[in-house]
């Protein structure tokens, strides 16, 4: 059985993750995609990638508590674990080795 | 306006069940949150809220769904989805013509469902409800079917039963609480001891009542109601142990009821006070409500007839004040609502069955003429080898994709609804109608069953289909079988709409009729409001005497005033209850009760204030208000009282009655005869009324102001004399007459205009339906209409061609749907007033609606027959 590897959209809230920094809320990380990708994340995706990715041990989070705003609910911080570096590293390396000599027919002007 | 503080409350339940309340659960919901208050919490962010669920929603129902059959091939169920997606997207039109259907159709039934769920599973807030009952006492004269019983009859009841437990009484009344000084109007139910344990209620802080708290001579405690704890109290545990002054008498708090007890107008009592009763009070001031348990192993009926006999022995052994009445055990479930109250949650509920039936088949309708176009891509399925039971299974999910949709859309149509019905009325039981578990899961069984009947219908006469005849015809033919279908599915929907609107349009013109007898009193002029001189700032009579005087005589001085009256009770709006009357030479029938009138007490000039007519004699003089309220012996007695009981108005005239007044009795000479007054219910013609001059011991006085001229606003001026007169007492209910008869009627107003939206809604749904096959009929049958008239037929023949066929469907629906209507116009006759099941006006207007309707319907079709070109619909 061969590893399953990432899927795109998981890398992508991975990725978004890493770039928040430490300001890594669920609505910092969606606005990070949307921003950069300019593309319109669903909610319902979203939230349940977060499930997938921290169900395979590949980010984790802590719950802060919310202020007003949030109608005092709490908010979580996500982070990419050790594992889920490493899922990234193995991803890039592929679809890296697969770009390469392609830039005859898929390179952008 | 201001904003509101939190996101729309349905969505945000709806998420909480979906997200689960733990962390992650709850992050997900703040997310939302600061999202919703970024976008600036005013209208467009609750849409966006409701939006961003509905879509949240549907992605995690997927998950759920695909989760819970992964693994399973038999059930390609993510297969199916996707082409039910690409089979609705590929005709939009009908597709979302087929998911605002079940919108507006599933939303307007959730309404009706959430009247009679409030009716039937929330209910009176009694605990194991069928073992719980109640007792109506009613006299041979019918004047009383649902009346009350007096205290010592309560007392015998209480004492004799063998088959009863926890028997208990109680009866509402207005108090004033004194609180520094100021008296405040609090409305509280005065309650036997085992009340409370009778219905099966607990207490959610401290104690309820214990037995011998309703003791005469036992200190006073009170129970508060979980509303008034949070409002007088703040919610604070600390309210238990103190002291609260209600009249003259103090109450120690002792607990704080469950939020459970406030349904319907008991949602309106502040404060809970022991009912201490006198064994030697009157027996015939049937004031009290009975509630009481039946024993263990007793049966309702062997109960009934204890307490059947028990009423008939009070009534040998006090025949003065119970000979001639009965009392009758009920189920605890008659206290709900008035008479008509489960005649009107029955027609609710088939309401709510028509209407779904209604549009279940518009949708079938719509899903077969889809189905017809797509015969060509099911047999090329079929040929390939998809079996059948795969090719209905597609069409099932797709009618369950349609129908998810129809349910979510139709939420806020409920929940815009209801908020419609709250504001049309102020009376507490439509503010209490919400939605929330229960009709969250009437919306879930409806979107499952729905599309099992629109889908399968249109699923077994399209796989019926000989592959072969098919593909080589084109669909040609499939489409003339499915039209008989389709005809068939019109003439029903036709057929319950008329019923529907049968059975609104007799409730209509009921309660039209209702509303349009005269009510005796000229109200236009009048404005009233309600005075309680409290016991403490007036401790005597003739302190409050005094002080009402002096009020009336201010407010008389106001500009724009004509008159002042002060009354016992409002005629129409008070309550107004029954006291037994005896005459002289009055003979009463052995077996028979005494008659029973309502008697009002006012200042002398009561009748010209309401605008009464003298029919003989005059009313009392003025002075007689201030002689010593002993003597009093004068009494002016309604037209119905003078013929019923007093051998007419000529007859009734210097005629000596005895009323029974409390403990005592009064005695009275009749000095004039007066017209008539409606009866408050509005149904049951003019009252027996006796009007007596104002009482020595009244407290709560009506006062009804009389303008002069063109409407003054007086608002102001009564607010400063009252804070000037009688600076302690509170000014209740300000308002015209005609607007308190309008509050008083709002609730009619509301149940009649929500039966008349369900069967416009389906009118409308019918109409569509007829629209639907006309018109397509017509349109298959283009080169026909060519043909003809290239042979010589005119555009006149076409459009009679065309309008033959609405018309027929419509008289077929007609016919079954008039049958039907008028059976339920008669399950529905006790609510009638004044007409027949069979209401000539009433079917007419069905009548003349749906040929209005059919018309409509028809014309747009049978005009484009008309147009056709028959060169060019040969050429086709």
């Amino acid at each position: 059985v061969g590893r399953a590897f990432l899927g795109e959209f998981e890398q992508r809230v991975l990725l978004a993750i890493l770039r928040s920094g430490d300001q890594a809320f669920a609505l910092e990380v969606r606005r990070q995609i949307e921003q950069t990708c300019g593309q319109s994340v669903s909610r319902g995706a979203f939230y349940t990638t977060l499930d997938r990715l921290a169900a395979k041990g590949l980010v984790r989070w802590a719950a802060e508590p919310g202020g007003d705003r949030r109608d005092l609910q709490p908010q979580r911080r996500f982070r990419v674990t050790t594992a889920g570096l490493r899922e990234l590293r193995a991803s890039r390396r592929a679809l890296v080795a697969l770009w390469h000599g392609l830039d005859a027919v898929l390179g952008e002007d | 306006m201001s904003r509101p503080t939190s996101p729309p409350r349905l969505p945000r339940w709806v998420l909480t069940r979906l997200v689960g309340a733990d962390v992650r659960g709850r992050s997900i919901l703040g997310d939302l949150h600061e999202e919703w208050t970024a976008r600036g919490r005013g209208v467009s962010a609750g849409i966006w809220y409701w939006r961003i669920v509905s879509a949240t929603s549907l992605w995690y129902g997927g998950a759920t769904l695909a989760r819970l059959t992964k693994g399973r091939p038999i059930v390609d169920l993510q297969g199916d989805l996707r082409a039910a997606w690409r089979a609705i997207r590929r005709s939009p039109g009908t597709s979302s013509l087929i998911v605002a259907t079940l919108a507006l159709a599933i939303g307007t039934a959730t309404v009706g469902f959430t009247f009679a769920d409030l009716a039937l599973f929330r209910g009176l807030p009694v605990d194991d409800s069928s073992r719980v009952v109640s007792v109506f006492a009613s006299d041979t004269r019918g004047s009383n079917r649902r009346g009350l019983i007096s205290g010592p009859d309560f007392l015998d009841i209480q004492e004799r039963s063998q088959t009863l437990t926890k028997v208990s009484a109680f009866r509402g009344a207005s108090a004033a609480l004194i609180e520094g000084g100021e008296s405040k109007t609090l409305d509280v139910v005065y309650a036997s001891a085992d009340l409370f344990a009778a219905m099966g209620q607990h207490a959610q802080q401290g104690r309820l009542f214990r037995p011998g708290d309703d003791r005469v001579g036992a200190p006073g405690v009170a129970v508060l109601s979980d509303r008034y704890w949070r409002e007088a109290f703040s919610g604070r545990p600390a309210a238990l142990g103190q002291q609260i002054q209600i009249g003259r008498e103090i109450f120690t708090i002792v607990g704080v009821l469950s939020t459970e007890m406030e349904f319907g107008n008991l949602a309106d009592i502040d404060v809970w006070l022991p009912l201490r009763i006198a064994p030697d009070s009157a027996r015939d001031a049937r004031n009290l409500r009975f509630i009481a348990r039946l024993r263990d192993g007793t049966a309702f009926e062997t109960a009934a007839a204890e307490i059947a006999g028990l009423g008939d022995r009070l009534a040998d052994e006090y025949p003065a004040s119970n000979r001639g009445w009965r009392v009758r055990l009920v189920p605890v479930s008659e206290l709900t609502g008035g008479e008509g109250f489960w005649v009107v949650v029955a027609l609710f509920l088939l309401s709510v069955g028509l209407l779904i039936a209604i549009a279940t088949a518009n949708v079938s309708n719509l899903v077969l003429v889809r189905a017809a176009s797509r015969q060509r891509e099911i047999a090329v399925r079929a040929a390939l080898g998809a079996r059948q039971g795969r090719l209905v299974r597609q069409l099932l999910v797709e009618g369950l994709m349609l129908s998810g949709l129809g349910a979510m859309l139709s939420l806020p149509v409920a929940s815009l609804a209801l908020t419609l019905v709250g504001a049309a009325s102020s009376e507490r039981i439509f503010q209490q109608l919400r939605i929330d578990s229960h009709e969250l899961s009437f919306v879930a069984a409806l979107m499952v069953l729905c599309p099992l009947a629109f889908s399968l219908f249109p699923a077994r006469s399209v796989t019926k289909l000989d592959v072969r005849t098919m593909l080589n015809a084109g669909g040609a033919r499939g489409a003339t079988t499915s039209m008989r279908g389709r005809g068939w599915l019109v003439v029903a929907q036709v057929a319950l709409a008329v019923v529907l609107l049968t059975a609104s349009s007799l409730a209509l013109r009921s309660v039209r009729l209702v509303y349009a007898q005269p009510l005796g009193i000229e109200t236009a002029p009048l404005v009233i409001f309600t005075l309680d001189f409290n016991d403490v700032q007036y401790p005597t009579p003739e302190a409050v005497r005094a002080a009402a005087r002096d009020t009336r005589e201010r407010l008389k001085a106001l500009p724009g005033v004509e008159r002042v009256t002060m009354l016992s009770a409002l005629p129409i709006l008070g309550a107004e209850s029954l006291t037994s009357m005896t005459a002289d030479g009055l003979e009463i029938g052995a077996r028979d009760s005494k008659p029973t009138v309502v008697v009002t007490s006012t200042t002398a000039d009561g009748g010209s204030t309401l605008g009464l007519t003298m029919l003989a004699g005059t009313w009392w003089s003025e002075t007689s208000d201030d002689r010593d309220p002993a003597a009093t012996d004068e009494a002016v007695v309604s037209l119905k009282t003078a013929v019923a009981y007093l051998g007419g108005v000529d007859a009734a005239m210097g005629r000596d009655l005895t009323l029974s007044r409390g403990p005592d009795t009064l005695r009275v000479r009749v000095v004039g005869v007066s017209s008539d007054v409606l009866a408050g219910d509005r149904t049951s013609g003019p009252l027996a009324r006796v009007w007596i001059p104002l009482e020595r011991d009244v407290r709560r006085h009506a006062v009804v102001v009389k303008r002069r001229g063109p409407i003054a606003d007086l608002t102001t001026g009564i607010r400063s004399v009252v804070a000037a007169a009688a600076p302690s007492v509170p000014i209740e209910s300000l308002d015209t007459y005609d607007r308190a008869l309008d509050d008083a009627a709002s609730s009619d107003v509301v149940i009649i205009g929500v039966l008349t939206g369900f069967a416009l809604l389906a009118v409308a749904l019918a109409a569509t339906g007829l629209f639907g096959v006309v018109s397509y009929t017509a349109s298959q049958r283009t080169a026909e209409f060519g043909t003809r008239m290239a042979l010589g037929a005119t555009a006149r023949d076409l459009i009679r061609l065309v309008a033959f066929e609405g018309v027929r469907l419509l008289a077929g629906g007609l016919a079954v749907g008039l049958a039907g209507g008028v059976a339920v116009g008669f399950a529905m006759r006790g609510l009638l007033f004044g007409l027949s099941p069979a209401d000539p006006v009433a079917l007419g207007s069905v009548i003349g609606l749906l040929a209005a309707v059919t018309l409509l319907a028809v014309a747009a079709p049978a005009l484009r027959a008309a147009r056709v070109n028959p060169v060019q619909a040969l050429r086709e």
